[in-house]
């Protein structure tokens, strides 16, 4: 299993539960974790993070909910293919969620459309920059 | 499937201070429950009443079905009750305390309450006495676990403790919570940073009644707090926020915490010409405070009305 660092921040702008999901689905897409991966045990990442048992069960029970990982009974939960069990046009839709707060902050700082798709597709470069092969 | 906890319409009044005023709480079988209220909004009250302790004026409680002030001892046991700054007897050792606890609960676990000492350095030959204070909550925690009860009462167990003593003993709830048990915990504190790691639901009491409630996750996603800078003073205060905790205008300034705001609401108030608006997150802490402090909007908060467009 890589080495994975979890940082959460209990009184932070999400749930926790959020946070460790956003925190997984960051280290798919910069290629810390690739699918086959194990996540920590329910019990190891309660005990790490010093939170609720329950809100790592949430975290990883959303993440298999849309596909991003698989809980195999008895043994753990694993990364699956990315998002590869929901459909296209449902992948979209979790992105547009995000997508609306950026749009929020782009017109208030006034930062038009163009330029902010720009700033976007520079990340995405970035992010696949970092990850293996 | 019965609560674990149900108070319903609980008054209680000691001389001429009411404790307690249509207390109303129903605590799920299962749930991890923090209970959060000012000193004498009656936290404590309310847990002396469901142990059956104290007799209420009028309504009840009932832990798993039961009215402990009138039980048997095998329903009795199901609940355990760890009080506010918990003094355990200081010439005794965790051994004896171990023999003397026994006696009281119908299902002791020795091996359980040996496990919990080893794993938390807790010495088991030591006057108690001699123990530090963080050392000796641990202890008075693994004393009412040992008693395997499927309701656990904890009333401020880390009141008092230094800050490493108190991360110690919210590692030690943790771990507890990942044995795979499925108790009820009432937790009940001041400490409300341990609580946004720790409860599933929250409550604030205040005045002797219940005031906010609800799962912490849907606090967290839904509430936070918005400043507002108006162009100019006279600018009567929007009307678009949704529901509002608490509010406070000073001159060209709004400060709110507010339950609700969403990115339509967010661009409807920033589509108003003049106004600038920054939203921000709000710890457990914050809104806590926003519901118990001075500038509270009591329930009958402003409602959502539609906006009133300022021609320019």
């Amino acid at each position: 299993m890589p080495p994975l660092t979890f940082i959460v921040d209990p009184k932070g702008n999400a749930p926790v539960y959020r946070q460790i999901m956003d925190q997984i689905r960051y280290a798919i897409a910069g290629g810390t974790l690739v699918p086959g991966d194990q996540l920590p045990s329910i019990r190891e990442l309660a005990r790490d993070l010093v939170v609720n048992p329950m809100t790592v069960v949430k975290a990883y029970t959303e993440l298999s909910h849309e596909g991003t990982v698989v809980l195999q009974h008895g043994r753990g939960a694993f990364v699956t293919a990315t998002g590869r069990t929901l459909s296209v046009s449902a992948r979209e839709q979790l992105l547009r969620k995000t997508l609306v707060q950026v749009a929020v902050e782009a017109v208030q700082l006034g930062i038009d459309a163009p330029t902010a798709a720009r700033l976007l597709s520079e990340e995405i470069r970035n992010l696949k920059g970092t990850s293996h092969g | 499937m019965v609560d674990a906890i149900e108070i319903t319409d609980m008054h209680r009044r000691f001389g001429r201070t009411e404790a307690l005023c249509g207390l109303n709480l129903h605590i799920p079988a299962g749930c991890v429950y923090g209970l959060m209220g000012r000193n004498g909004s009656g936290k404590s009250t309310a847990l002396r009443i469901l142990m059956g302790l104290v007799r209420p004026d009028r309504g009840r409680a009932l832990v798993l079905g039961h009215d402990l002030s009138n039980a048997t001892a095998g329903q009795r046991a199901q609940v355990s009750y760890v009080a506010q700054g918990q003094r355990l007897p200081g010439w005794m050792t965790a051994d004896q305390l171990d023999t003397y606890c026994a006696c009281f609960s119908a299902r002791w676990d020795q091996s359980y309450l040996r496990e919990l000492c080893r794993r938390w350095g807790i010495p088991r030959g030591l006057a108690v006495a001699t123990l530090s204070g963080g050392t000796q909550r641990k202890l008075a925690l693994a004393l009412g676990l040992a008693a395997r009860a499927q309701v656990l009462l904890l009333d401020e167990p880390a009141a008092g403790l230094d800050p490493v003593a108190r991360r110690e003993l919210l590692d030690a709830l943790v771990e507890v919570l990942s044995d795979g048990r499925s108790e009820t915990v009432l937790l009940c504190t001041h400490l409300v940073s341990d609580l946004e790691r720790l409860a599933e639901r929250v409550g604030v009491i205040d005045g002797g009644r219940l005031t906010l409630e609800g799962r912490l996750d849907d606090w967290q996603t839904r509430i936070s707090r918005v400043q507002i800078v108006y162009p100019d003073v006279a600018m009567p205060t929007t009307t678009l926020l949704p529901r509002v905790l608490r509010s406070q205008r000073e001159g060209l300034v709004q400060t709110a915490v507010v339950d609700g705001l969403d990115a339509t609401i967010l661009a409807a108030l920033r589509a108003q010409p003049g106004l600038r608006v920054v939203q921000s997150a709000v710890s457990l802490e914050d809104i806590v405070i926003a519901v118990l402090g001075p500038s509270a909007v009591p329930e009958a908060a402003i409602p959502l009305t539609t906006p009133a467009f300022v021609e320019t």
